[in-house]
Order: C-alpha cells, then structure tokens, then sequence
C-alpha cells in the first residue's frame, strides 16, 4: 500500500499532476507546467527534482520509459485520484463562492 | 601572474547562501569558480556579473568523488532550466548562470528546509554524536581501570583537555544548528524566505570555530616542548603517531579524489586501509609494550638468584626487609608523569618457578600538589578491591594511615603524597623505619 502523505496539494504539486497526465520526460515538466498556468506558476528544477522523487515513492506517479539519463513519469491510479480530489476541492471553493463574489462590487 | 587562486572552504549546508554571495563577489573581481573541495578554485577571467546558485543535492553523498548518476539526472533538470553545473563536493552542488530571469532552483522554502535539516544531521552525525560518545568511553574506561595512571599521565591528560575543547567546539554547532532550524521554522510559519547569512557573519563565525582546533594545537605543541624537556619520550612518541596517521589519512583523501572510483569503493577504501594500518600501528605497539615492559632489562646471576631487573634501581628491596630472594626474582618500576601528578609503581617479586610470585613486595608513591587530586585518589584507592580499616598513623608518620581487613596492604597518606605498600607479611615498626627512611619519606612529612 503506497503511503499518503499528501492531504491538499500545493500550486506546484497540483500542476505537476496535470502535466503528467500524459506520459512525460521530468526535465519537460517545467515547461509543460509553465504552459498549464499561463506562465503564472513556475517549478525550480530542484523542487520539482524532490517533488517527483516524492511522487514516485508514495505511488503517485509512475517511472515509464527511460531515454538515457532521461526519465518518463505519467500519473498512477492513486495520483488521479489524489488530483481529481483536488480538482473537486477547488470546484467547490469557487462555486462556494461564487454567489457572494457576484455580488460585490 | 598568478591564474588560479585557492580558499579555504568552511560552509556548511546552512550557510549556501553566503557562499553564492562570496562566488559573485570574487566573480565580480574576475575569479570564477572552477572547483570545490576542501578549499575553493578559482581561475583568472574577465570580471563579470555571474549569477550562483549553491544547492543541496541530498541523494549526494561526502563519499562521492565523481558525478554519480543521481547527481546527473539532477544536474540534467537544473541545466533544463538554464543553470550551468560548475562542480560539487559532497552535497553541495555548484550552479552558474548569465542571466537572472532564471527560474530559482529551489522555489519551494519548505522542501528546501527539510532537505537542508536531514543533510546537515546525516553529513554530523558521526562528529557531532558517535566521536564525542567513543572519547568519552576511552576516557571514562581509562579512568575506571586506573585513576591514578589516568592523572598522571599526559597523554590522558591531553586527551581529556581535547575532549573539553572539543565538546564545546560540537556543543557550539549544534547550538547554532538548532537556532537556525527555529529561525527558519519561524520564517517558513510566516511565509518568508529561509534564515540566510551574509559573509561578514560568516567570517566572524568562523574565526570563532576556529579557536578550539588552535588552543588544542597549542596546548599539543605546549606539551610536546614540556615532554621533551623532561625526557619523557613516549608522548613525544604519541605525537609522531599522530602526524604520521594525519599525513596518512590525507593522503588517503588526496588519491581518493584523484581516482575518482565509485561511491561504495570511496567508502570500502579508506576502511579497509584503516583497519590495516591499525592492525599494523596495534602489533607494533603491542610489541613495543611487551619489549619495553621492563626498561633495559639486565639478566644476571647472582648466587643461585637469576635476576630479571629494570634499568632504574629501585629504592627499596627484599633484602631490606629481611626477605631472602628465591631463584628467580624480577624488579621492576614504573613512572608517570603529567602537570597535575606523578605516580610511581616498584614491585619485587621473587620465586622458584617463572611466572609464578612466591615472595613480593610492591608499593607506589603518588605524588599531587592539589589536595582535591590527592584526596580524590584516597576514596578511589579506599572503595577499589579490598576493605580498608583505619589503622595507625602515627606510627608512619603520616597525616592518615589504613589497612587492609584480610591481607597486608596499607595506605599512607602524607602531605600531598600517598604511600601504598603491599607485603607478604606484617609489617612491625622497625620495617617502617627501613621504608620510611629508604623512600625518602620525610620530605612528606612538613
């Protein structure tokens, strides 16, 4: 049984699940998420280097292929879960919201 | 011209801050980073405005000496990012870049916090916990087995001295260690950046770490000199074996670097060779004891008496006592000497089958100036093997005198010297007289 570790995930974590929903090179993650957020969310090689590594211990990611050095990560069953679980929570914070933000001014 | 220039590196995981800033700096004068090991390389260029980036890579380990394969994966991402890899030692990981519109390497502060906290604990865990815990044991070990060897000798003394120095040197690291990770968990609650320290600190701290290493060189230095001056060869003897295992260890270092072999191998290495030497440095030692157990020995026949005796005569003999020496016989003596006493051990046995000790006498004289030492080696002398019963003293002439309950063992205790005598039989006061006056025990009677 993979270990959870992740209750909510943060902006970075959120993005780097989006962009491996199709199968993807790690170093190509930084740019995928950089397209996903419109430029707004920016991974450090670093960071996403312990993320994955993160990810990939508690099951959350899969390694596919490996090109050389390079190595493929696509989401688990797990980490669709774990993503459409976020991708709920932030639905319902909006919605939630949504009626009192239509009616301020 | 000179075109490479060398510095000496103290940082630590905490510190990657502080060196990025000294790397710009010294960029900015025209030294660039080539390497970095012990000390820094830098090389002659342009000055220019670099931007580093100093990172932990906790998966890198202090035995790696080439680029491992995790290393380079990770390097692989960072380079991605338009960070070009300069070198690394350890877990420190070099990075430089022309333009500052490079995404940080690290953008998450938490991550980072932990990554640095682990790596500092694994890369001190063997100084700051197992050292301090294997000094302490030899220590308490040589006390527990002979408090008055361990006092009067300078090699126990010494030790115990860098021990001192060097808890409080372990002691000060942790302390600092324990504010920062505070400091950083105050500053992550608070949505800022980790704690970073700017080089000035940074000199004035580690002029500071300093200090214990330069008063344990000197105190070493300071007793080498007194060692030689009183002729005591063995610490000056110690203090050989110490350059010499320095010098070996880092030669070790320097070929280990220059081989450039894999991680296990930097590990299995320097082991293997440490326990060989060891095994080495340990029978040589061995045979040194074993040769040196009587200094000089003189074999002679004396009579039907083979005698086995130590260079130095001892004052007080068998014969003085009125106790005939059988066939063989063995003398020997013993000095130890440090700034705080001096012990010396006689014993005369004698017998007709080697080995075994059918007549003996033997008795120490320990010397102290400091009354607590002297008092201090009575309890310990009092509470060791046998029960003591308070007996005469004035008989010796001594401020305190005991026996012991089921054999003929005394303790006398002079002014700022202990007497311990041990015999086959009763001792009556003419006995006490010969000792007294062959020991020179008056001296201690003011």
């Amino acid at each position: 049984m993979p270990r959870l570790q992740f209750q909510t995930l943060s902006e970075p974590m959120y993005y780097i699940l989006l962009a491996l929903a199709d199968e993807c090179c790690g170093v190509d993650i930084m740019k995928r998420v950089a397209e996903l957020s419109h430029g707004r969310i920016s991974v450090g090689p670093g960071t996403l280097y312990t993320l994955l590594a993160k990810f990939e211990e508690s099951g959350v990611i899969m390694g596919t292929n490996s090109y050389g050095r390079k190595r493929a990560y696509i989401i688990s069953p797990v980490g669709k879960k774990l993503l459409r679980k976020e991708y709920t929570r932030l639905h319902v914070m909006a919605d939630d919201g949504k009626n009192i933000m239509e009616g301020l001014k | 011209m000179k075109t490479t220039i060398h510095k000496f590196s103290l940082y630590k995981y905490t510190e990657c801050d502080a060196l990025e800033e000294y790397l710009e700096e010294m960029a900015l004068k025209g030294w660039i980073l080539r390497d970095i090991n012990t000390y820094l390389t830098f090389e002659k260029a342009e000055p220019q405005k670099l931007i580093y980036s100093v990172e932990v890579f906790e998966k890198a380990s202090i035995f790696d000496t080439r680029v491992e394969d995790k290393s380079k994966e990770y390097i692989d991402y960072c380079q991605e990012a338009g960070w070009q890899f300069v070198c690394s030692v350890g877990k420190f990981h070099v990075f430089v870049s022309t333009s500052d519109n490079c995404v940080p390497i690290e953008t998450d502060e938490t991550l980072k916090y932990h990554t640095i906290k682990k790596s500092m604990l694994k890369q001190n865990a063997c100084q700051w916990f197992v050292l301090p815990l294997i000094l302490l044991l030899n220590i308490g070990t040589q006390y527990f087995y002979s408090f008055e060897v361990f006092i009067a000798s300078s090699f126990s003394v010494l030790l115990l001295l860098i021990l001192i120095f060097y808890l409080i040197l372990i002691g000060s690291q942790i302390i600092s260690f324990c504010i920062w990770c505070r400091w950083a968990r105050k500053n992550l609650a608070s949505g800022q950046a980790l704690p970073s320290y700017n080089q000035n600190d940074l000199k004035r701290r580690s002029r500071i770490r300093m200090i214990p290493t330069l008063l344990t060189l000197v105190l070493a230095i300071g007793m080498a000199i007194v060692s030689f001056i009183e002729a005591d060869y063995y610490f000056a003897w110690f203090l050989l074996l110490v350059v010499v295992v320095s010098v070996l260890i880092w030669g070790v270092f320097i070929l280990l670097q220059k081989m450039k072999l894999s991680r296990p191998a930097n590990i299995a290495l320097p082991i293997i060779i440490g326990i060989s030497v060891s095994g080495v440095f340990l029978t040589l030692c061995i045979a040194f004891a074993v040769a040196s157990s009587h200094e000089n020995p003189k074999v002679y026949v004396e009579g039907n008496t083979l005698s086995v005796v130590g260079r130095s005569e001892i004052p007080l003999k068998l014969e003085d006592l009125g106790i005939s020496p059988n066939k063989y016989r063995d003398t020997n003596k013993n000095i130890y000497r440090s700034i705080f006493a001096k012990y010396i051990t006689y014993d005369d046995n004698t017998s007709n089958q080697i080995g075994v000790s059918d007549k003996s006498i033997n008795y120490s004289i320990f010397e102290s100036k400091y009354d607590f030492i002297i008092n201090h080696y009575v309890n310990y002398r009092l509470n060791r093997y046998e029960v003591y019963k308070p007996s005469d003293a004035s008989i010796w002439g001594a401020q305190k005198a005991f026996q012991t309950e089921h054999s003929y063992g005394y303790l006398v205790v002079y002014n700022h010297c202990v007497l311990e005598f041990r015999c086959d039989k009763a001792i009556n006061s003419d006995m006490i007289k010969i000792i007294e006056k062959k020991l020179n025990l008056k001296e201690y009677v003011k």
